[in-house]
C-alpha cells in the first residue's frame, strides 16, 4: 500500500496564478516532494496523477538550440519575439514566428545538405565541450529546486534535425532512398553522440538532472509521416543509444512527438527506450494505453471535449478517468496538457484526491 | 502491356532512375506517348494517392513517386502532341497570408500535377490580392488551392474567397481549401467549392471540379 491520503494534504501552500493558456493552479501540502512523486510514478509507484507542474522549466541559453527555437528559461529575462532565432548548434539558421509561438528554419536560406552521403563534408557538428557550461552553471546557481524534476529538452530530435539539414522533402525522400540509407543511419548515430555529449555536460554542471526530454515530430494531423519500418530501421537504433545512456546515468527519458501516429509507431517508441510520451489528442490514447500502458507512461484524456464541459461535468469526467486509469497497478498515467488547460481548480482538486486514494491502494 | 506495367511499378516504387529509360524504351518501341502517360505513369500516382488516403502509404512514398513520375514526364513531354499535350486544367496554389507551412501544399501541388494539371505555386504567405492578381493575369486559371496549417491563418482563406468574389472572378474559378485545422464545415462556411482531407483526395477532387 502507498501513503494513505490525508485531508490535511489539501492545505494550499502556493497558488500559481492563471495564465492565458492555463487556469489557476493550487500547490497542495503533498506527502512527498513533487520530484519524488514524479520519479515514483515512473518507477511504477505513483502518488498522484502528475500534472506537469512537478517539473521545473530550465532551458539554459548555453545550448544554442534553446535560443534558436525560442525556449530559454533560466535566470534573467528572455523574450522570444526579440531574442529568439539565429543559428542552432549545427549552424542552421532559425527565425521566430510569433503567430506560431515557435521557430522555423529560415526559409530564405537553402538547407545545406542535398545527399546524405555528403554529411561528413557538409555538416559541422558542434563542439559541445567548448560551450560555456561553467558560466551557465554559475549564472543559474540557486535556480534549480531540489523538490522539482529537472528535465533538459533537446528541441530538435533526429528526423527534425534531418529536416533542418535538408528541407522536408529531401529529408522525407532520404528515408526511403537505398543509396542514402547507410549514410543516413551513420548520421543519425552521430547525432545521438552529440545529444549524449549534451546530457553528460548537463549532468556534470547543474545541481541535479532527472531525465531528458527530446522532440521529434513523426506525424501529421491525419497520419504518421513515415512508415513503422522506416522508423524501426533509421530512427529507433539512434534513439535507443541515447535512452540507454540516459538510463545508465539514472535518468528517465521522455519523448515528445506531435501528430497522429495511428497504432503503427508506438511499438517503435517503446523499442527506442522512451519511458513516457504524451500523444496529441487526435491519437486514440485509450487504445494505446490498453495495449502499451504497462511499457510506457501515457496520458489518456479525461474527456476529449474537456474545455467545453461545465465544472460538474468535468468533476464527473475526472471520477470516471480515475476509475478507468488509476486502478490498474503497473499502468500509471499522467495528465494530458489539453486536460490540464481545461481543469478548473475544483476539478483538479478532485483529480488529486481521487488519484491519491486510488494510488494509495496500489501495492508497494 | 509489360512495359506499361514496368513503368507503373517503377513510379510506385519511386525508382526515378528506372522510369526515364523505361519511358524512352516504350517510345522507341513505337508506343503512343499519350498511352504511356495515361496508362503507365498516371495510374501509378492514382494508386499511390489512394494508398496514401487509406493510410497505407506515407509522405516519403508520395514524394519519391512524384519525383519518379516527373522523371518520366520529362522524357515524354517533347513527344506529346494535340490533346494529350494539353493540361487537364490550370491551377494556382499557395499557403495563405501569415502562414509559412508548405509541406501539405507541396504534396497537393505534386499530386495535382501528376493528374495532368499545369500548376503555378505562389509559395507561402500568399496574400488574397496575390491570388486575385494571378487570376487576372491568367484568365485561363480553373482552380485556386489554398492551404493553411494554423487556426490563426484560416481566416485568410475566407479573405481570399471574398477577394476573388469582389474582383468579379468567382464564377471563373473553383476554390479548394485544405490543411490541418480546416474542415468541410469551414469550407462550406467560407464559400469554398471543395475541401479534402489529404493530397491524394485533393487531386481526385481537382479533376472532378474542373472536368465536371
Amino acid at each position: 500500500m502507498g501513503i494513505p491520503f490525508d485531508e490535511a494534504e489539501l492545505e494550499v501552500v502556493e497558488t500559481i496564478p492563471a495564465t492565458a493558456k492555463e487556469p489557476e493552479f493550487e500547490v497542495f501540502s503533498y506527502p512527498v516532494s513533487e520530484r519524488e512523486a514524479h520519479l515514483g510514478m515512473l518507477a511504477g509507484h505513483p502518488t498522484w496523477v502528475l500534472t506537469g507542474n512537478e517539473v521545473q522549466k530550465f532551458y539554459p541559453s548555453v545550448i544554442p538550440d534553446n535560443i534558436a527555437r525560442g525556449f530559454v528559461v533560466e535566470n534573467g529575462a528572455f523574450d522570444p519575439v526579440t531574442d529568439a532565432g539565429g543559428p542552432d548548434m549545427f549552424g542552421i539558421e532559425w527565425v521566430y514566428e510569433p503567430t506560431a509561438r515557435g521557430s522555423m528554419e529560415n526559409p530564405d536560406v537553402e538547407p545545406p545538405l542535398e545527399d546524405v552521403n555528403d554529411w561528413r563534408e557538409v555538416i559541422t557538428f558542434p563542439d559541445v565541450g567548448a560551450w560555456d557550461w561553467e558560466g551557465s552553471a554559475e549564472h543559474n546557481r540557486g535556480l534549480i529546486r531540489d523538490d522539482k524534476v529537472i528535465l533538459p529538452w533537446i528541441f530538435t530530435g533526429w528526423f527534425e534535425r534531418l529536416i533542418s539539414f535538408m528541407g522536408f522533402e529531401n529529408a522525407a525522400m532520404a528515408l526511403l532512398d537505398e543509396d542514402q540509407r547507410d549514410a543516413l543511419v551513420e548520421l543519425m548515430d552521430a547525432i545521438s553522440d552529440t545529444y549524449i555529449d549534451i546530457i553528460d555536460h548537463f549532468v556534470k554542471h547543474y545541481d541535479h538532472v532527472d531525465g531528458i526530454f527530446i522532440h521529434d515530430d513523426w506525424g501529421s494531423q491525419q497520419a504518421p509521416l513515415f512508415s513503422a519500418s522506416v522508423a524501426e530501421e533509421v530512427l529507433v537504433p539512434a534513439m535507443r543509444k541515447v535512452t540507454d545512456h540516459a538510463h545508465d546515468l539514472g535518468l528517465f527519458a521522455e519523448f515528445h512527438s506531435c501528430g497522429n501516429h495511428g497504432a503503427q509507431q508506438i511499438g517503435n517508441i517503446v523499442a527506442a527506450g522512451w519511458d513516457a510520451w504524451m500523444p496529441q489528442s487526435m491519437n486514440d490514447i485509450d487504445a494505446l494505453w490498453q495495449e502499451w500502458g504497462d511499457k510506457i507512461m501515457l496520458s489518456p484524456r479525461i474527456a476529449p471535449n474537456a474545455a467545453e464541459l461545465t465544472e460538474d461535468e468535468l468533476i464527473a469526467a475526472v471520477d470516471r478517468f480515475v476509475e478507468r486509469y488509476c486502478t490498474t497497478p503497473g499502468k500509471p498515467v499522467y495528465l494530458h496538457l489539453d486536460d490540464k488547460r481545461a481543469l478548473t481548480p475544483a476539478a483538479r482538486r478532485e483529480l488529486y484526491v481521487k488519484s491519491r486514494e486510488a494510488y494509495a491502494a496500489w501495492p508497494e | 502491356m509489360a512495359i506499361l506495367e514496368d513503368i507503373t511499378s517503377a513510379v510506385m516504387r519511386g525508382k526515378r532512375k528506372e522510369v526515364g529509360p523505361l519511358v524512352q524504351q516504350a517510345l522507341d518501341e513505337g508506343m503512343d506517348p499519350a498511352v504511356i502517360l495515361n496508362d503507365g505513369l498516371v495510374p501509378a500516382m492514382d494508386v499511390i494517392g489512394e494508398r496514401f488516403s487509406a493510410g497505407e502509404a506515407f509522405v516519403p512514398e508520395m514524394l519519391v513517386a512524384a519525383r519518379a513520375m516527373s522523371a518520366g514526364t520529362e522524357v515524354l513531354k517533347p513527344h506529346l502532341v494535340g490533346e494529350s499535350a494539353e493540361p487537364v486544367g490550370k491551377a494556382v496554389i499557395g499557403t495563405v497570408k501569415g502562414d509559412m507551412h508548405d509541406i501539405g501544399k507541396n504534396l497537393v501541388r505534386m499530386m495535382i500535377e501528376a493528374k495532368g494539371f499545369q500548376v503555378e505555386d505562389l509559395g507561402v504567405d500568399v496574400a488574397p490580392e496575390r491570388f486575385v492578381e494571378f487570376i487576372q493575369e491568367n484568365p485561363d486559371t480553373d482552380l485556386v488551392c489554398c492551404s493553411s496549417l494554423l487556426t490563426t491563418t484560416m481566416p485568410e482563406m475566407q479573405a481570399t474567397v471574398r477577394a476573388i468574389e469582389e474582383a468579379g472572378l468567382r464564377d471563373q474559378v473553383k476554390v479548394m481549401v485544405g490543411g490541418a485545422p480546416v474542415t468541410q464545415a469551414y469550407a462550406d462556411q467560407i464559400g469554398a467549392d471543395a475541401y479534402t482531407e489529404d493530397a491524394g483526395a485533393a487531386a481526385v477532387r481537382a479533376v472532378e471540379l474542373v472536368c465536371a
